[in-house]
């Protein structure tokens, strides 16, 4: 615990845009990248609305510098988008004497290219090129090999909360003095799987999705990618260092196989030890990046947790998710680097399509952005199905 | 009525994987979920694709689920007016 | 710091469920892959949590029942699990509804349990586990830093125990995905063959094997769980040969002290250059044992692989199915288990004998 686990790099891609500038264009702006799915092949399209990044791949790799070929997915370079930009920004590229590794998070996959080949193949025995890319360990290996990392790399899929799980690891790698630098983070891209799997449980909102809203009627997916370079706080030299990684915990609602325990009793697990682990009080928490799907349990559950925890003292709280849409194995690092961008820019976001407070819950999310905010304390929410809670929290010092 | 509540009976015990459960065993006005039989909100998903596939019948909010799935015999009472 | 495998359970190719018997008769397979020696579930799940199961997740209770109950752990402190694929069949199943039912008519159960994280997420379930649960899906890697992970949070003194496992399994249409692209042996090959086969390929399999790790050692303790260490795309045999020295010399050990070398021998020729090369070089005269003909391979066999050292520990028993080269004598007090996947996630862990 002697050593500060301190954040040198932040790189993203979602919805709202490509980097951290344009994200944060979007947020100061109220604008969601929440709308009908152009780019994605699905018959979905115009009855369920998602934070698609408008770009095809072969935009993104073109982005990239490189034409595509088959050995890159979408979620192989939406995450070397961010991955990059953290990077480089925290000067690893110039760095050949450190130990370097990374965990990164992803749920889907590969599946965006299984899914338009499986049954072809499987009917017509044609197309099998997507074998090498369908787990989840290629992206990763795809962004370590460009990045030329090689001390230590895995990835981690525990659902919705996946990238919070893998900047813990991250933290804990440096703790233990294994490595040096470590490139945590996630990245999950739209596909048909995943879009059909939750309107299938039937917890997709046909309109943009309204966090913590009485009328919340369920999620809007998006997709993306996030990641942060972490380093030991005496190792990190003459780079500014963006924030600090405070504490975190996972914990488990065993409950049920989707969701949520009535009360959000993993939820409060989570919270409580990461505040412990911090060695803060509730009251010292500025703001909550809250998970907010808008699905009616999770609201619901995260809610009655946060009031558990915080009591009459319940922190500005807004979820980013009608910005951004639910990015899954991305949600918990595009937040993360969302906490990272508010400390420094002294923001609080907007909980967007907010208009009535839940019956439940004594609190409200921000409605409206606000400007100027000194946020020392800032505890981020993400909850996956197998009842797996994780929290984590930033500090500015 | 009777014999849809028969089919409904094998119907429900393939869509939920009830494995070791016959039709007799299931009392038509017997709870499918909470006490008498144990279904969760997974198994209500489940039956809502039933009905659709099987009776052309499409029940858009889930919350629906909860009077129309008391018991085999209120779903066949539904699928009765309902059917098309 | 110590840290003891106290539970072992495996559920597998082989009759690995009653961890009295070691590898005492040995199955022989011809099919496409290897097939789970399937126990009665019922033994080990309540057949009312059962019916929405798919064969892995079964698998992977059943398998994290078995150790729990061998260590006499009740609640672990975390649960840590590995795959490589995660929910395989669900997964396929899921994939397959959605094209041939354009979209519509989909029921959520196999798109739920094909999270990669659903066995981890059952168990706590079954358990009321309110602990740390994390899953790793990083091919060759996957188990190990699900021990990792366990090994590092009882170094910081987070946890004092927890439970370990890894696991994957095959569907009918990947395998035929995988033979067209890989180095795997055509259809009709045994598995007792792998040795001998004059053509170079392995044969894939799957399983399910789970370990109560402990600070504390007890009288049932298997053994002990010294150290362990992945590499990355080695660039050369000498690379892997330096990272072997290094990672016994940080635990004051040298080549000579390793009584057995369990490797992931699996039939692919430059694979075996790569074995045998250790073997020649780093080992010479040391006995040598295998495990992937028994289980297949797999991108957690390498969990497999750790529930036969802990037997081999703590039975000090040699079977002869499991010898691939060199003496079968001799207490085994220490045991380096080197397994690779596809070249590319090469992994060692450490075992002594408690």
């Amino acid at each position: 615990m002697d050593d500060r686990i301190a954040i040198t790099g932040i790189g993203i891609v979602s919805a709202l845009g490509i980097g951290v500038e344009q994200n944060l264009h979007a947020l100061l702006n109220g604008k969601s990248g929440i709308k009908t799915i152009q780019i994605l092949d699905t018959i979905h399209k115009a009855d369920l609305p998602a934070g698609e990044i408008s770009f095809t791949d072969e935009q993104l790799a073109e982005i990239l510098g490189f034409s595509l070929n088959k050995n890159w997915t979408r979620t192989s370079l939406l995450g070397l988008l961010a991955a990059k930009e953290a990077y480089f920004q925290a000067k690893l590229n110039e760095d050949s004497k450190s130990k370097k590794g990374i965990v990164s998070a992803t749920t889907v996959a590969g599946m965006r290219k299984s899914e338009q080949h499986y049954t072809d193949f499987i009917h017509h025995g044609i197309g099998e090129d997507f074998i090498g890319t369908h787990d989840a360990g290629d992206s990763t290996e795809k962004l370590a090999d460009e990045l030329g990392i090689h001390d230590y790399l895995t990835t981690i899929s525990t659902a919705c909360s996946s990238s919070v799980n893998s900047i813990m690891l991250g933290a804990r790698l440096l703790k233990n003095g294994l490595i040096d630098k470590v490139l945590v983070g996630g990245t999950d891209s739209l596909s048909r799987f995943t879009l059909n799997g939750f309107n299938s449980l039937m917890i997709l909102d046909k309109q943009a999705c309204r966090s913590f809203d009485d009328s919340r009627a369920g999620l809007n997916l998006g997709e993306g990618a996030a990641y942060l370079v972490l380093e030991r706080e005496n190792e990190v030299g003459e780079k500014p260092v963006l924030g600090f990684i405070k504490g975190f915990a996972n914990a488990n609602d065993a409950y049920h196989q989707t969701a949520s325990s009535p009360e959000g009793k993993g939820a409060v697990l989570a919270m409580n030890q990461a505040l412990k682990m911090a060695n803060l009080n509730p009251n010292q928490i500025d703001y909550i990046n809250a998970h907010g799907t808008a699905t009616l349990n999770n609201d619901l559950s995260e809610g009655l947790a946060i009031q558990e925890v915080f009591g009459s003292n319940i922190p500005m709280v807004s979820s980013t998710k009608p910005f951004t849409g639910h990015t899954l194995g991305a949600a918990g690092a595009i937040e993360a680097v969302f906490c990272v961008m508010a400390m420094k820019n002294k923001l609080v976001y907007p909980n967007l399509n907010f208009q009535t407070q839940m019956k439940e819950l004594d609190f409200q999310p921000i409605k409206e952005l606000l400007l100027n905010v000194e946020l020392k304390y800032i505890l981020s929410n993400s909850f996956g199905f197998g009842g797996n809670n994780s929290s984590i929290i930033f500090s500015k010092q | 009525m009777e014999k849809l509540i028969q089919e409904l009976k094998q119907e429900i015990i393939e869509a939920l994987n009830l494995e070791d459960m016959e039709p007799d065993d299931i009392d038509e006005s017997e709870q499918l979920f909470g006490n008498g039989l144990g279904l969760d909100s997974i198994d209500a998903l489940e039956l809502i694709v039933l009905l659709e596939k099987n009776y052309g019948i499409k029940i858009e909010n889930p919350k629906d689920g909860k009077t129309i799935f008391y018991s085999v015999k209120t779903m066949a009472e539904y699928i009765q007016a309902h059917k098309k | 710091m110590a840290i003891y495998i106290n539970g072992i359970g495996a559920i597998s190719p082989q009759e690995t469920k009653n961890n009295r018997v070691f590898l005492e008769t040995i199955l022989e397979y011809s099919s496409a892959y290897l097939p789970i020696s399937e126990p009665n579930y019922k033994d080990y799940i309540d057949p009312k949590d059962m019916r929405r199961m798919s064969k892995i997740i079964r698998n992977g209770i059943a398998a994290a029942r078995i150790s729990l109950d061998d260590s006499g752990l009740k609640m672990p402190e975390a649960i840590i699990t590995g795959t490589g694929l995660g929910c395989a069949i669900d997964t396929e199943k899921f994939l397959i509804s959605m094209a041939e039912n354009k979209e519509s008519l989909l029921t959520p159960t196999n798109f739920i349990q094909s999270t990669h994280n659903t066995i981890g997420g059952s168990i706590a379930i079954g358990l009321g586990c309110h602990h740390y649960n994390m899953t790793y899906v990083h091919r060759g890697f996957s188990f190990e830093t699900a021990v990792h992970d366990a090994m590092m949070m009882m170094q910081a003194n987070e946890i004092q125990n927890a439970l370990v496992g890894g696991f994957d399994e095959m569907t009918d249409n990947h395998i035929v995905l995988l033979k067209s692209s890989g180095d795997y042996q055509k259809n009709g090959f045994s598995n007792f063959e792998l040795k001998q086969a004059s053509c170079s390929g392995t044969i894939v399999g799957q399983g399910a094997s789970f370990f109560v790790l402990e600070k504390e050692k007890k009288p049932n303790s298997y053994a002990q769980l010294l150290d362990i260490k992945m590499l990355y795309k080695p660039k050369s045999k000498l690379q892997i040969q330096e990272t072997i020295l290094a990672f016994l010399a940080k635990n004051n050990l040298n080549p000579e002290n390793i009584d057995l070398l369990l490797m992931g021998y699996n039939g692919i020729h430059a694979e075996t250059r790569i074995y045998n090369a250790i073997a020649d070089e780093l080992f010479a005269k040391k006995t040598i044992a295998w495990f992937k003909h028994l289980c297949g391979e797999y991108y957690t066999a390498s969990a497999f692989g750790t529930w036969v050292a802990a037997q081999i520990l703590q039975k000090q028993q040699l079977p002869e199915s499991i010898l691939y080269m060199g003496k079968n004598e001799g207490e085994i007090n220490t045991i380096l288990l080197y397994n690779q996947f596809q070249q590319e996630e090469h992994s060692l862990i450490l075992f002594s004998k408690c």
